[in-house]
């Protein structure tokens, strides 16, 4: 893991921007969409941005960040389906990459994201948190408002789940 | 970290995903910088479905179904012995009833509630 565990923030700046790709992984893993998921990174990290500001640094700037990525990527989600055919019919969606961009990305990511979405959503997000976060287990559970081991149990499940997705779909 | 037996899956998941990193960067300095992401395409969504809703309002106004009108008449009628006469405009008579009902009103003229198919 590539976490830096709990720890008291002293460098705003170099905190902001180890975690940006993290988190902006983590919510491309989410969602799917790259424009949505920079508006979702963005929010968390100006989040943690205001609170370090206002004085109420938290205790740990990963599971505050990635605690309030997994709501705001939620509630993305909700929105994005039940606007998605308003949107399409404005043309309001043009964010989304380029068709080359798409189909370079397509293969790998989009088998990726289909052997995801047939893990329970608890798991899910369990690994997505962990693996593509980056997070220690101690943090991830902090965000998950989980227990470590009910973390490393997921996390555990859904690696094996997804190992064994990921062959069958290469045989 | 390289002995984990999960460590491949893990790679894979991260690089399955890997972000831009010019957009990480933006997505950094937006954020040390205070800035609220758009939310564009949930404004012109609901301008688009208050657009919608005008134009439903507008060109598909509530009208009659072609099959039943008012009568545009006015029926009078009376109960005697327990039925009711009316007058139709057509000049026939209708008749009904029959049967012995706490609730019809004395043998007389009154107002009376009619309910059915008007033919």
């Amino acid at each position: 893991m590539s976490g830096r565990g709990s720890s008291v923030i002293v460098d705003l700046d170099g905190t902001i921007a180890e975690l940006a790709p993290r988190v902006l992984r983590y919510a491309n893993a989410r969602l799917g969409d790259p424009a949505l998921a920079e508006d979702v990174a963005q929010e968390s990290l100006a989040a943690l941005v205001r609170a370090c500001r206002n004085g109420g640094a938290p205790e740990s700037a990963e599971a505050f960040v990635f605690a309030i990525a997994r709501r705001r990527a939620g509630r993305a989600a909700w929105r994005r389906r039940l606007w998605a055919p308003v949107e399409l019919a404005s043309g309001a969606r043009s964010g989304e990459p380029s068709p080359e961009a798409r189909a370079i990305a397509l293969d790998e990511s989009a088998r990726v994201r289909a052997a995801l979405a047939r893990l329970s959503s608890r798991d899910r997000e369990a690994i997505l948190v962990v693996a593509v976060g980056g997070l220690a287990m101690a943090d991830a559970a902090a965000a998950l408002g989980l227990s470590v081991s009910a973390v490393k149990m997921r996390v555990s499940r859904a690696r094996a789940r997804l190992a064994a997705l990921l062959e069958e779909r290469h045989g | 970290m390289a002995d984990d037996p999960h460590a491949a899956i893990d790679r894979r998941l991260r690089d399955a995903f890997e972000p831009d990193p010019q957009a990480a960067a933006r997505v950094a300095e937006g954020a040390l910088a205070g800035e609220t992401r758009r939310w564009r395409p949930a404004w012109t969504a609901a301008a688009a479905v208050a657009l919608c809703l005008a134009a439903a309002v507008a060109f598909w106004p509530p009208r009659p179904s072609p099959g039943i009108e008012a009568p545009g008449a006015f029926l009078s009628g009376s109960f005697t012995e327990g039925l009711l006469v009316v007058s139709l405009p057509d000049g026939s008579t209708a008749i009904t009833g029959g049967e012995a009902r706490k609730d019809r009103p004395d043998p007389g003229y009154g107002i009376v509630l009619v309910e059915g198919e008007f033919r």
